[in-house]
């Protein structure tokens, strides 16, 4: 605990601080061109939005995994088995499978499990990633009840570039990490390629308090391989065309840890994918058409050869989306479309094919003033399961005072399909369950001011009641069986305070993000769980606290994560619980600039105060680790442009 | 201005920090004190598997007092994942937890840890005879043989599919294998002099628990299946039945076959060992409780206890019945203890997924 007050007195004293010079970065596409090329979650999606930037990363943190970006970037909860294992997000008082994650606006949440893994997605994939908190349906559709993180490039310049930047890392535990991102353009086309690997042995030394002796011990069967390549390509055919395509291929291997309080583990999960998008973009006078699909192909391979249990699974997503955006003036816009999303998968425990089909239609009409906006987002979706409800949200911006105070606010109802499993697994699953109903509201403040310069803070009030819960339980016949149990009330409040100073050579950015989020349960249908009425849901901490300084001198950076996780309960009826922690992580960096091949080394220590924590009860993780690297950016010469050697 | 948004932006900074920091309150733990007594009664909580949150829950008869998780209370560590069952014997508690692959032996009075005994890969029951012990291994499908002076394994003797469990009678010790993740319908039957097995019984589907009654005669209680795809109610269920067995000559004395989608479990003996109780489902799993006299030896499918349960005990002292009941794999469990008339007393809380009882 003293550590944490030590270190947010310490960002206090730079947030504060006097005598400051603005310095927001801005981003050279010019408005025009994101309201008529953008998506529509980065015009729609409303409320409050966490842009994570994976190039503005120090180089230590720079194209890792998007769980590693939003653990200590963001106040959401990741679920993490560990270095390597599977790691899933939670926000706003929600489960997994209640965050959905985009990517070029379709949907890579596993259809069968409904929730998707964020160890496995790089974060330098794409140029933004940006994490919309709160409830979203209305805009961006199943599953967007918690928060939305979406994965986009930015809208193409199509001005000529050529730059590669290499990345290698090696470090405790056989630790090792490389990346490729290479981005190639000229006036017509634009091509970026992320090339990555990450393995590590990850046989660290932990105390294993399970066992009578507490011995010190070595993390047996823990090794993990990830490599895999993204491409995107878009081409500007003339003014008023656009055409965009790309492919996601991944392999994963990992060996699946015992629990601390079992002997060695022996089952091993390979996940492969291959996601492929394509889409077309034709601009008219005062509209826009966008046409585009996605097929997705996973395999998961499940062995356990002590248990002789070899499992395969092959699960197809198709994808399918016309939209239609017009501009009626300069004030309003008319966004409407539909989608569609067809999901199909073939294993045994299924009992042969199943699939899940939707069909979504969907408006949206948004009002903007220099001040003010007003977005109104409408869809109903269709589906071969119980059809969710139709789903409305309303939000309004607006300044309040002198462009220094401005307000958000937002309410709405999203929804969360069944998944595959929940629908098909045999035994227990149940085809007719209904989607989980949200209705939810939300209140930000906003207070920026740019001159003089202060920190940036943003206060949010949420509010959020779940019906139709999906819940997997014990049925009398003793076969566990999801149905829509619950109804779960989640309300909270999120604070964000940024600031950043800038001195001749000093460079001084510190943000500090906070949660509190109470989840629990108001009525249940089933009478054995009425214990749990009035409980905290397991595993969503009330209290989490992320902190971040980075402090530049000329060419040498220091950067200082630490994020806070507060108690967990492990138990439905808050019987049994895991510890608060807190987690810091240090990096140094020191960059040698030149023109044609500017590069940075770094050091850094992840988990520096040494915690023993558990995110998950009795998963070991590793206590203080180093690692090394080497960035190398390569400004290759354009055709457009004459460099003299 | 300048000054009043400083301060604005001071003060709810502040607000959020103390919001944040004095909600976390680093409260000491206080551990209920466990008093144990010999008379008593052991509730074994195996808690959700993969969670590693098994505990052993206590019931002071006398003053009706439960302790929960007195084994982490008083040894300082977790008991592990899926604690199967608990055997006593010689002043030792020997406790098989299945998915931590071992066995911990503590002191009967006090519960204090005297060893880990690991080298198993599913242990399920153990029994003891003399200075030896003899644990049912359910994934290893054998029967490992233990020293009980020095706790380590001297050797194992292999069996059926799935062992899992063992009585002892007269010089042999009966185990039966209740399939494993498929089917068997044998019981192992082991010579305590050579530690052989020397002959092999053939029962009905899945036998899953084994009593011995008055006249000496072994009582086997067989699970039938739910099918592969475990859904039951289905064309491929095979129902449960029990069986009496002579342990000299083998002879079969009767087979009893349930109905239709009967799936029994726990089969249990009271103190005259004249009456059995069993739980009666259609899951393999949970089940009413139904009670049967020994002799004449007839079936009957109407419950003597209406709830379902997950586990079933019956007090050697008092003839209570026990009933270990499970709302939930992510939520404390209950005991419902009933009078020998079938009448309801009381229920308190246990752990999470309590499976048995070991009375003192």
């Amino acid at each position: 605990m003293k550590k944490l007050l030590l270190i947010n007195i310490l960002l206090l004293l730079f947030a504060t601080a006097r005598e400051t010079i603005f310095a927001q970065s801005t981003d050279t596409v010019s408005l025009k061109s994101v309201e008529v090329l953008g998506s529509r979650a980065t015009l729609f999606t409303g409320g409050i939005a966490t842009i994570l930037t994976d190039s503005s990363q120090p180089a230590a943190f720079h194209n890792r995994t998007l769980s590693e970006l939003l653990s200590s970037n963001s106040a959401v909860f990741i679920k993490s088995y560990g270095t390597g294992g599977s790691a899933t997000i939670s926000s706003r008082g929600t489960e997994a499978r209640h965050n959905a994650v985009l990517w070029n606006g379709f949907s890579i949440n596993s259809a069968t499990l409904g929730l998707a893994d964020l160890s496995m997605i790089p974060s330098g994939m794409s140029d933004n990633i940006t994490l919309y908190h709160g409830g979203s349906s209305p805009v961006n559709g199943n599953a967007s009840l918690g928060s939305v993180v979406v994965l986009e490039n930015t809208v193409p310049r199509f001005t000529p570039a050529n730059k590669t930047t290499l990345i290698a890392e090696g470090g405790s535990f056989g630790n090792t990490h490389g990346a490729i991102t290479s981005v190639w353009s000229n006036m017509l086309l634009q091509s970026k390629t992320v090339l990555f690997y990450d393995a590590a042995k990850n046989d660290f030394n932990y105390v294993n308090f399970t066992h009578r002796d507490k011995p010190t011990v070595k993390q047996q069967h823990a090794a993990y391989l990830n490599y895999g390549v993204v491409q995107d390509f878009q081409f500007k055919i003339n003014e008023n065309n656009f055409f965009s395509a790309g492919a996601w291929f991944q392999f994963t291997e990992r060996e699946l840890p015992a629990l601390m309080t079992s002997s060695t583990g022996a089952a091993n999960q390979r996940d492969s994918s291959l996601r492929t998008y394509a889409g077309y973009k034709l601009l008219f006078k005062k509209s826009v058409l966008n046409i585009k699909g996605a097929w997705f192909r996973e395999f998961q391979y499940y062995d356990d050869e002590k248990h002789n249990f070899h499992n395969r699974y092959v699960f197809n997503n198709y994808f399918g989306e016309a939209e239609w955006r017009y501009f009626a003036g300069s004030k309003w816009v008319i966004n409407s479309g539909v989608i569609f999303n067809k999901s199909t998968a073939s294993f045994k425990e299924y009992s042969g094919r199943q699939h899940r089909r939707t069909t979504a239609v969907f408006s949206d009409i948004r009002y903007k003033t220099l001040l003010w906006q007003v977005s109104l987002n409408l869809r109903q979706e269709f589906s071969n399961i119980s059809n969710p409800t139709f789903s409305p949200s309303l939000s309004i911006e607006g300044v309040l005072y002198k462009k220094i105070l401005s307000f958000l606010a937002r309410a709405g109802r999203n929804y969360s399909l069944p998944s595959m499993n929940d629908l098909y697994w045999i035994p227990g699953g149940n085809p007719s369950l209904k989607p989980e109903d949200a209705w939810s509201g939300e209140v930000s403040l906003i207070f920026f001011n740019a001159q003089p310069k202060f920190p940036t803070l943003t206060v949010t009030m949420y509010n959020s009641f779940v019906d139709n819960w999906i819940k997997w339980q014990p049925e009398p016949a003793g076969v566990y069986e999801p149905n829509n149990l619950r109804k779960v009330h989640a309300r909270g409040m999120e604070a964000s305070v940024n600031y950043s100073y800038h001195h001749k050579h000093w460079k001084f950015i510190s943000g500090i993000q906070c949660a509190w989020s109470r989840s629990e349960i108001t009525k249940t249908f089933n009478s054995s769980e009425n214990v749990t009425i009035g409980k905290q849901l397991i595993y969503i901490p009330e209290y989490m606290l992320s902190t971040s300084l980075s402090v530049s001198w000329k060419t040498f950076l220091v950067h200082l994560t630490n994020s806070y996780t507060g108690e967990r309960y492990t138990a439905s009826d808050n019987s049994s619980k895991l510890e608060s922690f807190n987690l810091a992580n240090l990096s140094l960096e020191k960059s040698f600039n030149n023109t044609f091949m500017p590069l940075s080394i770094y050091f850094k220590v992840m988990n520096l105060f040494d915690t023993a924590y558990q995110v998950l009860a009795y998963r070991p993780m590793p206590g203080r680790w180093v690692s090394a690297g080497i960035k190398i950016d390569f400004h290759l010469p354009t055709k457009n442009k004459k460099i003299k050697l | 201005m300048k000054k009043l948004s400083l301060n604005l932006s001071l003060t709810l900074l502040l607000f959020t920090m103390v919001l944040v920091t004095s909600c976390d309150k680093d409260e000491p733990e206080s551990d209920t004190p466990v008093v144990l007594t010999t008379t008593g009664v052991y509730v074994i909580n195996e808690g959700s598997f993969g969670s590693g949150n098994s505990s052993i829950s206590f019931l002071n008869v006398t003053n009706n007092i439960m302790s929960n998780n007195v084994f982490e209370t008083i040894n300082g560590f977790p008991l592990g994942d899926v604690a199967q069952s608990m055997t006593l014997h010689k002043e030792k508690a020997y406790l098989a937890v299945n998915n931590s692959q071992k066995i911990e032996v503590v002191n009967g009075t006090t519960f204090s840890s005297i060893q880990t005994i690991s080298g198993f890969q599913g242990p399920r029951h153990f029994v003891g005879v003399g200075t030896k012990g003899y644990v049912c291994d359910w994934f290893a499908d054998d029967v490992k043989v233990l020293d009980l002076n020095t706790n380590t394994i001297t050797g194992s003797i292999p069996v059926g599919s799935g062992p899992e469990m063992a009585l002892v009678s007269g010089t042999k010790l009966f185990v039966v294998n209740v399939g494993g993740f498929g089917m068997d319908s044998t019981v192992s039957v082991i010579d305590l002099g050579t530690d052989a097995v020397i002959a092999t019984l053939q029962v009905g589907i899945n036998p899953n628990s084994i009593v011995s009654d008055a006249s000496g005669k072994l009582w086997i209680l067989c699970g039938g299946s739910t099918g592969p795809d475990y859904t039951g109610g289905t064309a491929d269920d095979i129902a449960g039945s029990l069986w009496k067995i002579n342990p000299f000559n083998y002879d079969i004395e009767k087979q009893l076959t349930m109905g239709q989608f009967h799936h029994p479990a726990k089969l249990q003996i009271n103190k005259n060992t004249n009456e059995l109780f069993y739980l009666l489902g259609s899951d393999g799993y949970t089940g009413k409780v139904i009670k049967m006299a020994a002799v004449p030896g007839q079936l009957s499918a109407t419950p003597f206890v209406n709830k379902n349960f997950y586990g079933l005990g019956i007090d050697k002292n008092s003839g209570m019945i026990y009933g270990a009941y499970v709302p939930g794999f992510t939520q404390n469990g209950f005991v419902f203890r009933y009078g020998t008339g079938g009448g309801l007393l009381d229920s308190m809380e246990v752990g999470i997924a309590p499976n048995g009882f070991v009375f003192q």
